[in-house]
């Protein structure tokens, strides 16, 4: 969980950077485009059973890793993302304690024989 | 109040509760409050709208293009919103996940879509009107912690209602709330 309250403070990060280092409106725009959006995942992702929205987080990143190039950034703004993206991309692979089982979580909408099933099976013979 | 047939099977405890669904109801009852008080100046019955941090750019988001999209004010519809996910989030007794399958559903998607349409008014204030709104704020933060402690009662009741296909019961008659299937169906 702490790994996602470093990323949602990373996207604030991003939120603010512009007005704080005067970025041009290209490099600003995406700044302001991304870090709702890392904040978004990051906050989905606090909850165990949303745990792995996190992994949305690893395409916003990756975005902030192309986007200094292919948006032809100034300098400040090229830093900055290249940084946070980074950071991001590290800070989503952490997944911390899923103690709760939910049932088989939402993959069990699509399996043969989700855990919410067995345990219907299992304490029927009891 | 902790009755094991409560908690969905294969489950640690029962999402339907009313400490897991409370803190929801009064987060949505914040929503409709700053939600209802913009519209009152995109209806121009207040002068002006508080922001302690960005000043008069609060009013320029709420006369935006963008918020006179619909015949009516876009927070007149955030707070709409609000007020569904308050009454769907009180509607129904703490084993609504199996017995009122459709109000948990309609709450999710509720809670769902109003979500999103935050982050995107959150995202088009600085791109396309170079200005920031304290409230509007607030409330795109509210309306994105609500996503995910909603979504494990929706979780809990589409896994019922995947149960209940599973025996051959009607789908159907299980998400209005069957009685006859809640008894055969855990």
């Amino acid at each position: 969980m702490w790994a996602q309250i470093i990323n949602i403070v990373i996207g604030l990060g991003l939120m603010v950077a512009p007005s704080i280092l005067k970025f041009n409106k290209v490099d600003a725009d995406n700044n302001h485009i991304v870090g709702p959006l890392v904040i978004t995942f990051a906050v989905i992702s606090l909850w165990e059973i949303n745990r792995n929205a996190r992994w949305f987080n690893i395409v916003t990143g990756s975005w902030l890793l192309i986007a200094p190039f292919v948006l032809a950034f100034t300098f400040s703004a090229k830093i900055v993302d290249l940084i946070a993206g980074v950071l991001i991309i590290i800070f989503s692979f952490f997944s911390g304690k899923v103690k709760r089982k939910y049932g088989g979580g939402w993959r069990s909408l699509f399996q043969k024989h989700p855990l919410h099933m067995q345990a219907v099976k299992s304490s029927s013979f009891k | 109040m902790s009755n094991s047939s409560e908690i969905p099977p294969g489950w640690d405890y029962n999402p339907s509760t009313w400490p897991q669904r409370l803190p929801l109801v009064f987060v949505a009852l914040a929503g409709v409050g700053i939600a209802s008080y913009l519209s009152l100046y995109q209806f121009k019955l207040i002068g002006s709208v508080w922001d302690p941090f960005f000043g008069n750019q609060t009013e320029k988001i709420l006369t935006s293009p963008v918020s006179k999209l619909l015949p009516v004010p876009d927070a007149l519809l955030g707070a709409f919103g609000y007020v569904v996910d308050a009454l769907t989030g009180v509607i129904g007794g703490t084993e609504r996940w199996k017995t009122k399958p459709w109000i948990v559903i309609v709450f999710g998607v509720a809670v769902g879509p109003l979500g999103l349409v935050s982050i995107l008014l959150v995202i088009s204030q600085p791109v396309l009107f170079g200005a920031w709104c304290t409230l509007c704020l607030c409330s795109a933060v509210i309306s994105v912690v609500m996503i995910s402690p909603a979504m494990d009662e929706m979780l809990a009741s589409l896994q019922f209602l995947q149960r209940v296909k599973r025996s051959g019961n009607s789908l159907w008659k299980a998400f209005w709330g069957d009685k006859e299937i809640i008894k055969r169906i855990q």
